[in-house]
């Protein structure tokens, strides 16, 4: 059974880095590697991002996203993906209306972000990659504001969020000097 | 069956390369057809008006990397693969009769229109993806930048030796020997009655009511309203200093004082309580960072902990939750800046939030234009790019917690919530009832989305804009009672800073483009004002100097924050950092003087202005921080000098040397600020409230944009007696007075305000409603003195002073009856005396 893994992991590979921008979902995050599968359901309305979703239509443009679809059992099976601290990190979302892909805030942390070490369903994103290398990741995410808190896309005023506890005072050296 | 996996695997293996190697012929393919029949033609016809490298992006659309391509402009994407329809770029090139035509000179050739129908038809490949560029260096040269004199540390100059008997203070030392060097004397000292009124208004921006004028003036002379000029200054000086000192005092620790000083502030820290721009939402919660500042003058709050707390107060150690709360408050000051908040790219919005952060930050504290090293090196200092994206690394890494609402603006953020750690509500508690009527309005705004999405499912057709409202009305009415706890206690919101959960690493971006990042910068500080080598953060901490001035009560001195940003905080209000303690001190100077010792009071670098005493400067900022950085001392020290209480009279030789007065032979008149000529009637006619109001009076105006939810006219006819400082402060839309007598519109720092001479003033005071019912005010509270006094009385209320003969005999030639004396009252105000000090 690993051996299918390892074959289908190894086929799969070049199809995905090949693409300038491919849409999938991810699945799992452990430390700097990522478990992906092509996303069938979100073709991004195209190599563009930016038009409107075409249920169950052909990719247009981009190659490596229709060879993710064509893949088979690839679409099944995870690929697992090396990503550098360089590449950069950031929430996304589909506009309500038109679906376009909007991308959005980068995630501080990077793959250290709450949303991937917290995440409970896979997640779709865009990669964008560079020849070989991944330069950005377009996660959608619920949470669209600039801080990535709680004022929801569905419209959910959250207005207010507990500060973060500082240290308490200490009679330390710190500033003692003046 | 694992050789059986591997040879299928092996078969699908090279069935998979064969169709990649396929593709990847294609898309060379492709790539060669946009290279040479695409991008041609966009160079040649479009990026004089849409590119990067023209700086133009009309109608919001830049053509000239595939992301902007695919983001297009205000009217949607411009290229959009595979569909002819959609594409707007194609649509405006085939020249239809529709007004949509580019273009501008004329329509291209039809095999060129057929190229780009084939390229989108092929999915409209493009390889002009972003790129990373290579490492950006700086031709800047840091060790000879420093020799710039506002880089240099403070010189201890001591005050020059004199055997003139002129000076009484160190201040008077500094400038009697610019004057002499200059060939200047100084004039007389001021008359009592000028140098009350003048010390009212400068430290509490308020007349001083005819009863102290002659309290303090019979004090500091023998005989009120009847001495000589001579008199006055032949009494021992030491005497009248300890009146003087006495009346200073009074007026330092009263509550007043810190309307006006904070209000100096606030025009540094830009304060408003809206976003400005074409969207101008409203800031609910500004206002606390306004009553944070007032209270900080009141309190004398040092200065270091001043800056420390606004720029970093989430992040210092504390005590109590009040304490606690009162930073996060403080840290308003990143937040309450101007905003796009509609825009659409969330990236560009974070860079320009940061760049405005940065911006504020170094000007205010520094009066440096740091911001000018966006885009390149700084064209005057010695501030590389850089050092700039060092800055920025710090405040990309902090979440700005602004508020507003998500139906109302695409940028809109959380707020935070400081509900049971001390501070007071800005709103009154609810009763059962309305508390209820709340919870109905927001459940029937719901419903109203539900019946509307239905009839949508259902085919029917529902106009957007009615979708759009309902939703606006269900997140208005959601935000309102989310204000509450359910038994209809107000909950105390805030806006402010706090740290994210990890930095975000910053590149260097070339031209400022989100599009063209170069190297990673490490986070810091600017390099000119800190020791070789060490201005980023890591290196900074460790610092021996840096360590010995950090905040009392940290945990240890190797704390440090998520951000930067308290590292940041610190290295600013350090007494070791050249510019912080020379910036605020030349701006205490400005606010006394009506002019700062370096012009330029917002820029101390080389497109400012040099100091005309540079020794006093750092003897005044030395003081500063001798003084644990007590504002009020500062004050204390200037207002008892005798520079500052001379006279404004005119000279005729030291006119013809020095016309601008550079070196103080005489105290410069200046008119009041706007908020001070409001409170001054207000005060006169007896009707100013000086109870501090209850959160802000926009209250009463709403969520939401100004245009939109907001009514300008009901801001600008918000009627109160309160001080000035606590009027609505809505960007673009000020109260009509404050606006007409120059107040600043706080899109920017504004260290020193433009003082305006228009007949639209005078045109204003003529016939405002406002003023008239001050002087009908100021005319009942003269008929209430005997009749014999009320003409002293009207002249010492408003002016400070008894009117001369001739004005006597021409006042009484016209009030002819009672009826005249509201129009003689307001022709009083209408003076040039009125709203100025000498």
């Amino acid at each position: 059974m690993r051996s299918w893994t390892s074959a289908i992991c190894l086929l799969a590979l070049p199809t995905l880095l090949h693409a300038d921008q491919k849409f999938v979902k991810i699945q799992r995050v452990s430390g700097n590697q990522v478990a992906v599968v092509p996303d069938a359901g979100n073709d991004g309305g195209g190599a563009m991002g930016g038009g409107r979703r075409r249920g169950g239509g052909a990719a247009p443009g981009q190659p490596g996203v229709a060879g993710g679809r064509r893949g088979g059992a690839a679409t099944t099976q995870p690929t697992i993906l090396t990503i550098s601290p360089a590449t950069k990190i950031t929430s996304a979302m589909r506009e309500r209306r038109t679906f376009e892909f909007r991308v959005g805030a980068e995630l501080a942390g990077g793959l250290k972000h709450r949303v991937f070490q917290e995440m409970k369903t896979p997640l779709p994103a865009r990669i964008v990659s560079d020849g070989n290398q991944i330069t950005e990741i377009n996660v959608i995410i619920s949470e669209t504001d600039i801080n990535q808190s709680t004022t929801t896309s569905n419209g959910e005023a959250i207005i207010a969020v507990r500060p973060k506890r500082p240290p308490m005072k200490r009679s330390s050296a710190a500033g003692e000097a003046k | 069956m694992t050789r059986r996996a591997l040879l299928c695997a092996i078969i699908l293996g090279c069935l998979n390369w064969l169709m990649l190697s396929q593709n990847q012929l294609r898309a060379q393919e492709d790539v060669r057809f946009f290279e040479s029949k695409i991008r041609p033609v966009l160079v040649k016809h479009c990026y004089e008006c849409h590119s990067s490298e023209s700086g133009k992006a009309r109608g919001g659309l830049k053509v000239d990397s595939r992301d902007a391509l695919q983001r297009g402009g205000d009217s949607g994407p411009a290229v959009v693969a595979k569909s002819l329809e959609e594409s707007a770029l194609y649509q405006a090139l085939l020249y239809h009769d529709d007004g949509w035509q580019m273009p501008p000179k004329g329509k291209l050739l039809q095999a060129t229109l057929d190229d780009f129908r084939r390229w989108i038809l092929m999915g409209a490949p493009d390889p002009r993806v972003t790129a990373i560029n290579s490492n950006v260096a700086s031709a800047i040269d840091i060790e000879a930048g420093r020799q710039f004199w506002a880089y240099q540390p403070l010189s201890a100059t001591p005050p020059p030796a004199t055997t003139s008997e002129w000076p009484t203070t160190a201040i008077d030392r500094f400038v009697e020997a610019k004057l002499r060097e200059h060939g200047l004397t100084p004039v007389d000292d001021a008359s009592p009655e000028v140098l009350v009124r003048r010390l009212y208004f400068v430290l509490t921006g308020l007349p001083p009511s005819p009863e102290d004028l002659q309290t303090w003036t019979s004090r500091l002379r023998v005989s009120p309203f009847t001495l000589q000029k001579d008199e006055f200054s032949s009494q021992p000086f030491a005497e009248r200093k300890a009146t003087l000192a006495q009346l200073v005092d009074e007026l330092l620790a009263s509550d007043r004082y810190g309307e006006l000083w904070g209000r100096h502030w606030m025009d540094v820290a830009r304060f408003a309580e809206s976003t400005g721009g074409d969207h101008n939402n409203i800031y609910q919660h500004a206002w606390r960072y306004r009553d944070y500042v007032i209270d900080a003058f009141n309190d004398d709050k040092p200065f270091d902990q001043f800056i420390r707390e606004q720029i970093a107060g989430d992040l210092l150690p504390i005590e109590s939750d009040q304490e606690w709360a009162n930073n996060v408050i403080a840290t308003g000051f990143l937040a309450i800046g101007a905003k796009s908040v509609g825009e659409e790219d969330q990236q560009r919005f974070f860079a320009d939030l940061v760049d405005e952060q940065i911006d504020t930050t170094t000007q205010a504290f520094l009066a440096t234009t740091v911001a000018c090293a966006r885009c390149h090196d700084h064209k005057f200092d010695p501030i590389p790019q850089a050092d700039y994206y060092a800055l920025a690394g710090i405040f990309r890494s902090t979440e700005t917690h602004y508020g507003l609402l998500k139906a109302q603006a695409r940028q809109a953020t959380t707020l935070i919530d400081l509900t049971g750690m001390g501070p007071t509500a800005g709103t009154p508690e609810l009763n059962a009832g309305q508390y209820a009527a709340l919870v109905k309005q927001r459940d029937d705004a719901a419903q109203a989305i539900e019946n509307a999405m239905k009839k949508i499912r259902a085919g029917e057709n529902v106009f957007r804009g009615l979708l759009r409202k309902y939703r606006s009305d269900r997140d208005e009415t959601e935000a309102a009672l989310q204000a509450y706890s359910d038994r209809g206690q107000p909950r105390v919101v805030a806006m402010g800073t706090q740290d994210r959960d990890a930095a975000l690493p910053t590149r260097l971006l070339i031209r400022g483009e989100l599009d063209k990042p170069a190297q990673f910068v490490e986070r810091g500080v600017l390099q000119v004002l800190s020791p070789a080598k060490k201005q980023t953060l890591a290196a900074l901490t460790k610092d021996a100097s840096f360590r010995q001035h950090r905040t009392p009560g940290l945990p240890s001195l190797t704390h440090h924050s998520q951000s930067g940003r308290l590292e940041l905080a610190e290295w600013i209000a350090s007494p070791e950092n050249p510019l912080t303690a020379r910036v605020i001190a030349n701006r205490v100077w400005h606010w006394m003087y009506g002019r700062g010792l370096v012009r330029t009071v917002d820029d101390f670098g080389h497109a400012g202005e040099t100091p005309s005493h540079p020794e006093l400067l750092d003897y005044l900022a030395s003081r500063l921080i001798e003084e644990n950085w007590s504002i009020k001392a500062l004050i204390r020290e200037i207002a008892l000098s005798r520079t500052w209480q001379l006279a404004s009279t005119y000279e005729s030789q030291n006119y013809g040397i020095d016309p601008y007065n550079r070196f103080y032979w005489r105290m410069n008149q200046r008119r009041l600020e706007a908020e001070a000529v409001r409170d001054a009637m207000l005060a006169v006619s007896g009707q100013l409230d000086v109870n501090r109001p209850l959160g802000t009076y926009l209250r009463e105006a709403g969520e939401g944009g100004v245009g939109q939810n907001v009514f300008e006219p009901v801001i600008r006819a918000i009627d109160n007696k309160t001080r000035s400082v606590y009027l609505p402060r809505v960007r673009s839309v000020l109260p009509e007075m404050l606006e007409t007598f120059d107040a600043p519109d706080a899109s920017l720092v504004t260290g020193s305000r433009d003082t305006t001479l228009t007949p639209l003033q005078s045109l204003f005071l003529m016939n405002n409603r406002f003023v008239q019912d001050q002087s009908v005010a100021i005319s009942s509270r003269v008929m209430k003195q005997p009749a014999s006094q009320r003409l002293e009385y009207a002249y010492l209320l408003t002016l400070g002073r008894l009117p001369s003969p001739s004005e006597r005999t021409l006042v009484m030639e016209y009030l002819t009856g009672e009826e005249k004396l509201p129009l003689l009252c307001q022709a009083i105000l209408c003076t040039v005396e009125f709203s100025s000090i000498d």
